[in-house]
């Protein structure tokens, strides 16, 4: 068997192709399991399974072919109804489905083939064999061999429908409109040609190149078995050529017994513009989008952050010049060309950074089947809803939502929904049903996961957190029930009793919370007892480039992302004891009547500030549930800045340590650097750990 | 048998080695413009701005616990590359790339290992003695 390799292109054509094809695949099996009877879905698995056995084919991969043939066997057999679907043929299926994954990595790794293929291709094969005899005979007949004259080239009903809207349509519209002729045409193949659907496939193709087909026979070409299909092919076509132009059109095609043309109705326009009708039939009508390599992308993004930080020096240095040399016309004229600078580069990052943006749909998808798997497992019924898949987010991102909101899905199955009986036993529907969407909010993502659960036990809470020493006895008095469980993100929590091989590892929202975190995104929680949970996470659109507030504290320069500004105060010294106050070193402000706490920058990150004046900047800066009053020293400009992850950098065991509050760092004009906060990150206090 | 190339550089009176395909440049100190770091470790110098790249400058005298010392023309930075990331070491001073053979390469003794894991080995050249580094540790 070949091997393949990722360096060639018709190789990776097919891998990327197949692997399409088999996520196509899986969503529909999961989604027939709850549509059962849905033909458009069974239509679509066909489908899928017969381009996976023809393209495996091609590239020689047998065991590929085999099962993608018999899976294609059963759903045929579905299609006609001869077979019922039942959940044991999609379990069957997505077994199958699993294992030509798993060849398809062996093939790319090139290691020893082992999986062996028998048993499910056996249980395909029994599948095949219970003959629904009864529906059998309901099912609607598949066209048997027709003989010559039953195909007639007289109009049927429906024809002639369609030739009268067609004159119709010549009288409401303009006159240059209907300059074509109809024909009927009926094409028949050669009993013994060989690859029936292909040949047909081939002529109607050829047709459309030279007119438009109104209505084909069969319609669907994929029901073209060679076993099965009658030989002919009927097709009702609206084209401005003549006769023998269509005939040879068609006769290009090989194996074709007969072919007969009759024009229907005639134009009554002689076709002068033939060939510039032509010419707008083969506009092709898709949006033309071409497969690019991913890291070409990434270094367009970064050539565009180079560029945005070269833009903002200019825009200096175009200041700086202006007022050194206010009368050279020469200043004037570099000036005159910044604007429009600035316009390309806003234009520039914008487009290339919506070519790195995907529906959150590739992620999505692969949960369905998680929740099925994981819900057998733990002998819970789950129902698994998803909205908003659409929703579209930074590539760089999707990867990084996979684990956490794995490890969200898996908590929400396994802590969260509770047994059938037990749902039975509290008056809720035996089957639980989890929620998870996906919306677009101004400049941010929201991603929600909710269940309709048992919710989170607060109080089991509190005593885990005693137990587990994460809190003294005192500190927890003083905690509100939603402040409490934002502890369920600590470190070293999991009210799991017993460690299940789902979840709770130990490693448990703590992780969800530090990836979220990662992408300066924040998570967050509600939930109600007996009720359900309901999980948030807020990301930003993109990664790379934001508009950011710039704050000098020293010589230290820090960037708030505007996203997370809320607010800007100045205050007056005498304001300051109005509205700070201090409880045991912890400083809280009175914004708006809201009691928020304060952080002094300078202080926290231990810089030493260097003047005292005789104001303060107050900056308000978090989200709905979580306020900081950032206390500033100096405001500077806003402007836009390029992120550059400290990630290999920072964090526990890494050289520059957790710096709580630091994400990145930033580049400016001058080539100094900036610190940017993370919100998110920052603690006013030490959790006892 | 096999020669190894190590870059050479002084901490203090001791010499220390990298191997020379783990460092990628040599600079100047006066030549960078350094950015402290707030809540960094204390051996963090600071972090630069290399051609576009972040880079972090560790100060190895302070990162060995070795009395500090004001830097000078001598000073020097030299850009290592670890399995995945590019840092920097403030040493100094550099004297030169020293051609060792394998045979001359000892392992040090256990106490070494434990307490400086990041020292892999020892190297011996007529009467001097060669700190070699492990970059990956010190990483």
């Amino acid at each position: 068997m070949i091997v393949l390799n990722l360096q060639d292109d018709l190789h990776q054509m097919f891998l990327e192709e197949t692997k399409e094809q088999l996520d196509q695949l899986e969503q529909s099996l999961l989604q027939l399991e709850s549509d059962m009877y849905n033909e458009e879905i069974v239509k679509t698995i066909f489908r899928a399974a017969h381009s996976i056995k023809g393209s495996s084919g091609v590239m020689g991969i047998e065991p590929i072919t085999k099962l993608a043939h018999h899976m294609e066997n059963v759903f045929s057999m579905i299609r006609s109804n001869e077979l019922t679907p039942t959940e044991k043929i999609i379990t069957v299926c997505l077994r199958g489905l699993d294992m030509i994954r798993m060849i398809l990595a062996s093939l790319c790794e090139d290691s020893e083939l082992d999986i062996d293929i028998t048993p499910c291709i056996t249980d395909l094969n029994q599948f095949a064999q219970q003959k629904n005899t009864k529906s059998q005979i309901d099912a609607p007949a598949t066209p048997s061999s027709h003989d010559l004259g039953q195909i007639s080239l007289a109009l049927t009903q429906e024809e002639l429908f369609l030739c009268r809207n067609l004159e119709l349509r010549g009288e409401l519209y303009k006159e240059s409109d209907l300059r074509s002729n109809i024909y009927k045409i009926v094409v028949e193949l050669k009993q013994d040609a060989l690859m029936k659907s292909i040949k047909a496939f081939l002529i109607l193709n050829n047709l459309k190149q030279i007119g438009s087909i109104l209505k084909q026979e069969p319609d669907d070409l994929d029901l073209i078995i060679d076993e099965t299909f009658d030989n002919f092919i009927v097709v009702l076509l609206d084209s401005h050529q003549k006769e023998e132009i269509i005939y040879s059109t068609i006769d290009s095609v090989s194996e074709i017994k007969e072919i007969r043309i009759q024009m229907i109705h005639e134009s009554k326009y002689k076709a002068e513009n033939s060939t510039e009708a032509l010419e707008n039939k083969t506009k092709p009508e898709e949006r033309a989008t071409i497969r690019v390599d991913v890291h070409k992308i990434d270094t367009l993004v970064n050539l565009a952050g180079e560029f945005i930080i070269d833009k903002e020096t200019l825009n200096q240095l175009g200041r700086d010049l202006k007022a050194k040399y206010k009368n050279d016309p020469l200043i004037h004229q570099f000036l005159d060309l910044l604007p429009h600078i600035n316009q390309v580069g806003a234009d520039l990052q914008e487009t290339i950074m919506s070519t790195r943006m995907l529906p959150l749909e590739n992620t999505f998808n692969r949960f369905p089947r998680l929740v099925r798997d994981l819900a057998h497992r733990l002998h819970k019924e789950a129902n698994f809803v998803m909205e908003g898949k659409e929703t579209e987010i930074d590539r760089g991102m999707i990867e990084e939502l996979v684990d956490p909101l794995t490890h969200l899905i898996r908590n929400c199955l396994d802590h969260g929904l509770e047994t059938p009986e037990d749902r039975k036993l509290s008056g809720k529907d035996p089957k639980g049903t989890i929620v998870l969407s996906a919306k677009q909010e101004e400049n941010t993502v929201v991603i929600t996961l909710s269940d309709d659960g048992r919710g989170i036990d607060v109080e089991k809470v509190k005593a885990k957190l005693l137990s587990n020493n994460l809190i003294s006895h005192e500190q927890l008095l003083a905690l509100s029930d939603p402040e409490i469980l934002q502890y369920i993100f600590e470190p070293g929590f999991s009210t799991a009793s017993q460690i299940s091989e789902v979840s709770g590892r130990g490693v448990g929202l703590d992780v969800v919370k530090a990836n979220i975190g990662k992408l300066h995104g924040i998570v967050d929680l509600k939930t109600q007892k007996g009720e359900g949970t309901t999980f948030t996470i807020k990301l930003p659109l993109t990664l790379a480039i934001a508009q950011a507030l710039l704050i000098q504290e020293d010589e230290y320069k820090f960037a708030v992302p505007i996203s997370s500004v809320i607010e800007i105060i100045r205050l007056k010294d005498d304001e300051i004891s109005e509205y700070i106050h201090t409880a045991k070193g912890i400083e809280i402000f009175n914004w708006r009547e809201q009691f928020i706490p304060v952080i002094r920058l300078g202080k926290y990150f231990g810089i030493d500030p260097t003047t005292h004046t005789h104001k303060a900047f107050i900056v308000i800066v978090g989200h709905s549930d979580k306020k900081y009053a950032l206390i500033v020293d100096k405001l500077l400009n806003g402007q836009e800045i390029v992120i550059k992850s400290l990630g290999t950098f920072i964090g526990e065991d890494k050289m520059l340590g957790n710096i709580h509050g630091i994400s990145g760092v930033s580049i400016l004009g001058n080539g100094s650097l900036v610190y940017v906060l993370d919100i998110g990150a920052v603690r006013v206090y030490k959790h006892r750990l | 048998m096999s020669e190894l190339q190590y870059v050479v550089f002084f901490l203090d009176q001791e010499e220390y080695g990298i191997h020379i395909l783990h460092t990628q440049e040599i600079n100047r100190l006066k030549d960078l413009k350094m950015n402290k770091v707030p809540n960094a470790p204390s051996f963090i110098q600071g972090l630069i701005n290399l051609r576009g790249e972040i880079v972090p400058i560790l100060n190895l005298r302070e990162r060995f616990e070795l009395p500090p010392k004001k830097t000078d023309k001598k000073t020097r930075v030299i850009i290592a590359k670890s399995e995945n990331k590019v840092f920097g070491l403030l040493v100094d001073r550099v004297s030169h790339v020293l051609q060792l053979d394998e045979i001359n390469i000892s392992i040090p003794p256990e106490e070494i290992r434990y307490n400086t894991d990041y020292i892999t080995g020892l190297g011996k050249k007529d009467k001097r003695t060669i700190f070699l580094l492990d970059v990956n540790k010190l990483a």
